[in-house]
């Protein structure tokens, strides 16, 4: 099937409305601020914590890992988290993605060496919770 | 090749749209037991069945209720000292269980407190810490081992004058299991049951689990953990739940048989799951009771119920064999 020239114009302007309406969205998923950012910390592709980020005001550092399988030092602090340092890694690609929360970057950040996966949430329900033992 | 890439486009954009919405569960709550209760249910029955389920409630209430003095447990605290007492095939098993749970757990869960529960108060306008001499007789006349059951004759008999039954730390769970049970009768075939906090769960939630928060004892309306069961109950006792405060000190309602006061193991939250919200429950007020270390050792006995217990630093200790997400 042909389609005219009038056609055509037609549908290259639909397709590039389509195409731009999803830029749009993509851009306001991925990088739109979050209020009261919450980080969830996998391991080995199991989430193994979930931190209120924006709850601390003065700096928080933990570990995650082992000697074994290599520790990452993360620091928490005013609604951003980042890792400071991870032993044994010449590439230090985690410690690189810089800070990731409320400013905005909500980019992963991820160790391979030590399967460490840092994701930032945030909205209602964030924990999708079916409901509460207490 | 341009249409077909505009339907791509378009294929592409409303894809989403296109899942097909499952139907939709049956939610209701009520009050019973002291609390709200509350289901959610899905299933061809589920609204049938909850009706049959919340009247169960009820029954259970009238009948294990150690403060209505319609109910048959009321009865059996009156006269059971007097003479041997006649009960139902129900009631006389959850005393049976109750025992039973006294016993495997060396009184740290124990049904027999009643007399030390009605002193302090708690939940009552004349809550207050008891006099010494009173506590004193109350604690002499408790203890699983003056209750006598006879299973021949469905009877009960107490040795001591003053001892009491309080089945608060069983019934809810009792009741949860009973749900259950009445739920997949019913043909339901997906459900989770909230009383007052106990949780108990049917099914795997089409595969995904039911996360179920665990509620941060000193920091209330946050929780601390999650954890993702299947087809299993998941009860808590912290000492936030109920309580009150006397100059300056804090008094919750979990007892301690030992020594009359409120538990002061060390330990603020225990949460058990297990199989039996029954027994989730019993074990939750052991546990509260024992301590870190007595409880974990404890538990090592029970390798099929899982734990969760946090002390007055807020450390979490949890068995191996559940799946949970801390929070800091």
């Amino acid at each position: 099937m042909k389609l005219s020239g009038k056609k055509n114009i037609v549908c290259y302007c639909i397709i590039a409305v389509i195409f731009a309406a999803s830029l749009v969205v993509w851009y306001f998923i991925y990088n739109a601020e979050i209020e009261n950012p919450v980080a969830k910390i996998y391991k080995n592709g199991v989430l193994i914590e979930i931190i209120n980020i924006s709850d601390y005001d003065l700096r928080f550092s933990f570990t995650v890992g082992t000697p074994e399988t290599g520790i990452n030092e993360i620091k928490v602090k005013n609604g951003e988290i980042w890792v400071g340092g991870i032993t044994d890694c010449l590439v230090q690609t985690c410690v690189k993605t810089g800070h990731i929360g409320s400013n905005g970057r909500t980019i992963p950040i991820i160790c391979v060496p030590n399967r460490l996966e840092i994701r930032i949430v945030g909205g209602e329900n964030i924990h999708e919770l079916d409901a509460v033992a207490r | 090749m341009k249409v077909k890439i505009l339907f791509l486009s378009l294929v592409f954009l409303l894809s989403g749209c296109n899942k097909s919405s499952p139907p939709e569960p049956v939610s209701r709550t009520d009050f019973a037991l002291g609390t709200f209760v509350s289901a959610r249910v899905h299933g061809e029955n589920a609204e049938s069945a909850l009706d049959e389920v919340f009247a169960r409630l009820f029954e259970i209430e009238q009948l294990a209720s150690a403060k209505n003095p319609d109910s048959e447990l009321f009865y059996v605290n009156q006269n059971a000292y007097e003479r041997e007492v006649t009960v139902s095939e129900e009631l006389f098993y959850l005393l049976e269980t109750g025992l039973f749970y006294s016993s495997l757990t060396d009184g740290a869960f124990d049904i027999t407190l009643g007399s030390i529960v009605e002193l302090w108060g708690i939940g009552t306008e004349n809550v207050a810490v008891p006099d010494a001499e009173e506590l004193a007789e109350a604690l002499e006349n408790s203890g699983f081992r003056y209750l006598v059951l006879n299973e021949n004759e469905l009877s009960v008999r107490f040795w001591k004058e003053g001892l009491r039954i309080d089945l608060g730390a069983l019934a809810k769970g009792y009741a949860a299991d009973e749900m259950k049970r009445i739920l997949l009768e019913n043909g339901v075939t997906n459900a989770i049951l909230d009383l007052g906090g106990d949780i108990i769960t049917i099914s795997d939630n089409d595969g995904k689990g039911w996360r179920i928060g665990i509620a941060d004892p000193r920091n209330l309306g946050e929780i601390c953990a999650i954890v993702r069961v299947s087809d299993k109950a998941v009860v808590t006792s912290g000492d936030y739940e109920r309580f009150f405060v006397q100059d300056g000190v804090d008094y919750h309602h979990i007892f301690d048989s030992a020594t009359g006061f409120p538990a002061d193991s060390g330990i603020i939250s225990v949460t058990v799951i297990a199989e039996s919200a029954m027994l989730a429950d019993a074990l939750s007020t052991a546990f509260f009771v024992m301590g870190v270390e007595r409880a974990i050792e404890f538990a090592r006995t029970m390798p099929e119920i899982g734990y969760i217990l946090i002390d007055r630093d807020m450390n979490i200790y949890n068995s191996e064999n559940i799946e949970i997400e801390i929070i800091r």
